[in-house]
């Protein structure tokens, strides 16, 4: 074969290979997931204490319990649950169910932080108080929480609990609320003959602390702190509401007051609720949630169904209003969002204030501008109406936040997600990200 | 006026583009059948990242170093010996691939290359010592002639740098047409109790080269114009017992395999100027020992379990020797953590990056003296406190002398 022959041969063989192989590359591109083999996630596949509910009944915590996932330190287990009473210390020290720990109801789910231009003493704790609480429990990524309350003690603070672990990043599937707390883990034990090893117990168990911090929930979104309202997030919704720009129709938003009992005034535009609805309790024992069928009907009755878009729960201090929280978020996995200022902080930023007095632009008692809607009603139609006391001015900030949309008056959103973003502080062998290397 | 500075610059370039460097080269024996050359390889880089620094690592950072900066001492005694050492001399650098890092606080100085060759014939050669292993064809490619101003940042084999220590043969047959490399090399060192067994790692590579052939050990990311090539290539890799997926239990050994098919196309035209294009994938597999309770950290991360792949394309002008060219990865990472501190729970699975960059080389004088410019974007699919997208802006000078 010549020469001139060859090279030709080859130019036919080269054009023929080249076709086939950007073909193939175009298919590796373009077809499916980017072409390329997917991984893993170990860590994916390792919850096994996945329930239909983020409520579950105590014979699914003794499972757990004969599983040997309490408390576990099985490096190979990776599928831990920690139980966590919520309740105060004397509460807790008294019978709690065996291997459970203290989150203490009364000092650690509350605490006093700027809001707006004042502080308010009912707010959710930092990242590093929260940090320093999952640590204590011994909770890592991998931890499904199960919270519950002593005998008698009201579901309300476990419904509180899970707000908060919430807010931080916790996913839905690694909480749990025991239904019907310490009364009944006690009445099923009773009943079914469970023996001593599961009887309340006073012995408060040895935990080895956890280097985990909240801040490993963070993927790239913060949507986690969506589940809060702070005060000028609420009274901008209001405005709107009143300004027609927000409907509050069937597909629209709720504004749900959760406090029950007799109330002088509300939000505008908000659903009179009470949050003892949202279970049954018999005399002297924590109350039972109602089933997830009930709790539709109660709801719907209400006026709130799946179709709406958004339902902001509040109640006196962001408590009470919890328990609907955690029936939407948990139960039907509804929309939900709380304002956690509730009406103490709410019925604090009035005009008719004499200490504390919030700038104009911030006071909830007086009409929407650019219309004649109050942003607050006032149910009992006593005037004036009377402040409430659990906000301190902050002058500097009632005098540079001029506006409610101004950001910067959302602090705790700023600073829980500064912290929430600023990566974990633990030190374990890194994967790496690799060196350029050599040539 | 304008148009005058810009005539006097282009003019200038063109005059530079026809000095050749060369370094010292001195011959010895009765016969002068030995020759010893010494050159001077050097990329000085300019860097900017769009983060990395400040409290919260969200602030550019900046870092003016050396990309390499190397010493080679070839040397050859008649037609079949041969030699080649070539030393490399780092200050740590700032910004790696994906991170940065604080840089300047070491050095590096190794021997990178130190190879004995045998060149019996074309069809059998024997290349002894520290040298590239026969993967993929990005490795082998020459560092100084890369398409873009630096090669994929993804395609190093686990528990290895650039180079391995062993032995490689390989030759060319049916006319140049088809080259084949084989080689038995150390793979991972024995790390005490780290590694499961010591054992040689081995590869397979053979490609098809049409066209004008690339017959040599090493390929190069364009020929300037100056061959037409169609290489189509692929290559098998493998070691046994390289890891194990729990550290501690000293238990679940795993193998490692790896694989690449890759092409290369360069076509000049007169007139008209000189496309290049080059692609390729590249599989590595370490059993899944990234799902293990304790890993190896060398199964995971850039050089750990992955696949992926990346193309280049390129055109240089036909008047100016200035191309332009621009190349998009895009790779899975069975596991990623970017945080330098190491924090187990930032690690990602399957993560995936897509890295896109553009930009040009200007050949002052062909690779002897070039200017490079390239922005790069890099995306990850899945972010956290320590993974987030950045660009990249780098200048590059580099000088052979």
């Amino acid at each position: 074969m010549s020469e001139k022959m060859i090279k030709k041969s080859r130019v036919l063989i080269a054009a023929l290979l080249g076709t086939v192989m950007i073909a193939a590359l175009t298919l590796w591109g373009c077809g499916g997931s980017g072409g390329t083999s997917s991984y893993s996630d170990p860590t994916a596949s390792i919850t096994t204490t996945k329930t239909a509910s983020a409520l579950i009944e105590a014979s699914t915590l003794k499972q757990w319990v004969d599983e040997g996932k309490v408390n576990s330190t099985d490096p190979a287990n990776l599928d831990k649950v920690v139980i966590v009473t919520v309740v105060a210390a004397t509460n807790y020290a008294s019978l709690h169910i065996p291997g459970s720990q203290l989150l203490n109801y009364s000092t650690e789910l509350a605490i006093t932080r700027m809001d707006g231009v004042a502080t308010n003493t009912s707010e959710v704790p930092t990242g590093p108080l929260m940090d320093a609480m999952v640590q204590r429990f011994g909770i890592t990524k991998n931890t499904t929480v199960v919270l519950t309350v002593s005998k008698g003690q009201s579901l309300m603070n476990t419904t509180r609990a899970y707000y908060t672990f919430r807010y931080w990043g916790f996913p839905k599937e690694r909480l749990k609320i025991l239904n019907g707390g310490d009364d009944a883990w006690n009445d099923a034990a009773t009943a079914e003959g469970w023996g001593s090893a599961y009887a309340l117990t006073a012995t408060v168990p040895s935990i080895a602390a956890s280097t985990f911090s909240v801040r490993s929930f963070y993927n790239g979104s913060t949507a986690n702190f969506d589940s809060r309202y702070s005060i000028g997030q609420m009274l901008t919704l209001v405005d709107n509401i009143n300004l027609n720009n927000i409907k509050i129709d069937t597909t629209g938003v709720s504004i749900i007051d959760a406090r029950g009992g007799t109330n002088a005034t509300k939000i505008q535009n908000a659903i009179m609720d009470d949050y003892a609805k949202y279970w049954t309790a018999a005399t002297g024992k924590t109350g039972i949630m109602n089933s997830q069928s009930a709790q539709i009907a109660y709801l719907t009755a209400e006026g709130v169904t799946a179709a709406k878009t958004m339902n902001y729960v509040y109640c006196a201090s962001g408590h009470r209003a919890s328990v609907p929280y955690f029936v939407l978020d948990g139960m039907l996995n509804w929309p939900v969002t709380l304002y956690d200022g509730s009406s103490q902080q709410w019925g604090s930023y009035v005009s008719t204030a004499t200490l504390n007095k919030v700038a104009t632009a911030w006071q909830t008692d007086v009409v929407t501008p650019g219309t004649t809607i109050n942003r607050t009603f006032n149910i009992s139609g006593v005037v004036p109406i009377v402040a409430g006391t659990s906000v301190t001015l902050d002058a500097a900030s009632n005098a540079m936040f001029t506006s409610i949309t101004d950001s910067r008056a959302n602090q705790q959103l700023n600073e829980d997600r500064a912290y929430f973003t600023s990566g974990s502080a633990v030190t374990t062998p890194s994967t790496g990200g690799g060196t350029p290397g050599g040539c | 006026m304008k148009k005058n500075i810009l005539g006097v610059v282009l003019a200038g370039a063109v005059l530079l583009a026809g000095t050749a460097f060369a370094g010292p080269q001195m011959t010895f024996g009765p016969n002068n059948e030995g020759t010893l050359q010494l050159d001077y390889k050097g990329q000085f880089q300019g860097m900017l990242r769009d983060t990395g620094s400040g409290a919260t690592k969200d602030s550019n950072t900046a870092d003016l170093n050396f990309r390499r900066n190397r010493l080679a001492l070839m040397g050859s005694y008649g037609e079949i010996v041969s030699m080649y050492v070539q030393t490399e001399f780092l200050e740590k650098q700032n910004i790696t691939p994906l991170t940065v890092v604080d840089g300047d606080a070491s050095s590096d100085f190794s021997i990178l290359d130190a190879q004995m060759r045998f060149e019996f014939h074309k069809t059998f050669n024997v290349y002894v010592g520290k040298l590239k292993y026969n993967l993929s064809r990005e490795n082998l490619e020459a560092c100084e002639a890369p398409l873009t101003l630096d090669r994929s940042l993804f395609v190093r084999a686990p528990f290895v740098t650039t180079r391995d220590k062993g032995v490689a043969v390989w030759g060319n047959l049916f006319n140049d047409v088809f080259q084949y490399r084989l080689d038995a090399m150390n793979g991972r060192s024995a790390s005490g109790s780290d590694t499961p067994e010591s054992n040689f790692r081995y590869s397979a590579r053979g490609h098809i080269t049409l066209l004008d052939p690339e017959n040599s050990y090493g390929y190069k990311g364009t020929y300037l114009g100056k061959k037409k090539v169609l290489t189509v290539g692929g290559a098998y890799q493998w070691e046994n017992k390289v890891a194990y997926s729990d550290t501690v239990a000293k238990t679940g050994a795993v193998n490692y395999k790896g694989w690449t098919t890759d092409l290369f196309f360069e076509y000049p035209v007169a007139d008209l100027g000189t496309v290049t294009f080059s692609g390729a994938y590249e599989n590595i597999d370490l059993g899944g020992a990234y799902k293990g309770v304790n890993p190896d950290a060398g199964t995971m991360g850039l050089t750990g379990e992955k696949n992926g792949w990346y193309m280049k394309g390129a055109y240089m002008l036909p008047s100016i020797p200035l191309q332009i060219f621009g190349r998009y990865e895009k790779w899975k990472l069975a596991a990623l953590n970017l945080n330098n501190s190491g924090v187990a729970t930032d690690t990602i699975y399957d993560q995936r990056i897509d890295w896109y960059g553009v930009g040009a080389n200007y050949y002052f004088s062909g690779q002897n003296m070039k200017l490079t410019v390239e922005y790069a974007k890099t995306e990850f699919d899945k972010k956290n406190a320590t993974t987030k997208n950045f660009g990249t802006f780098i200048t590059q000078l580099q000088m052979i002398f």
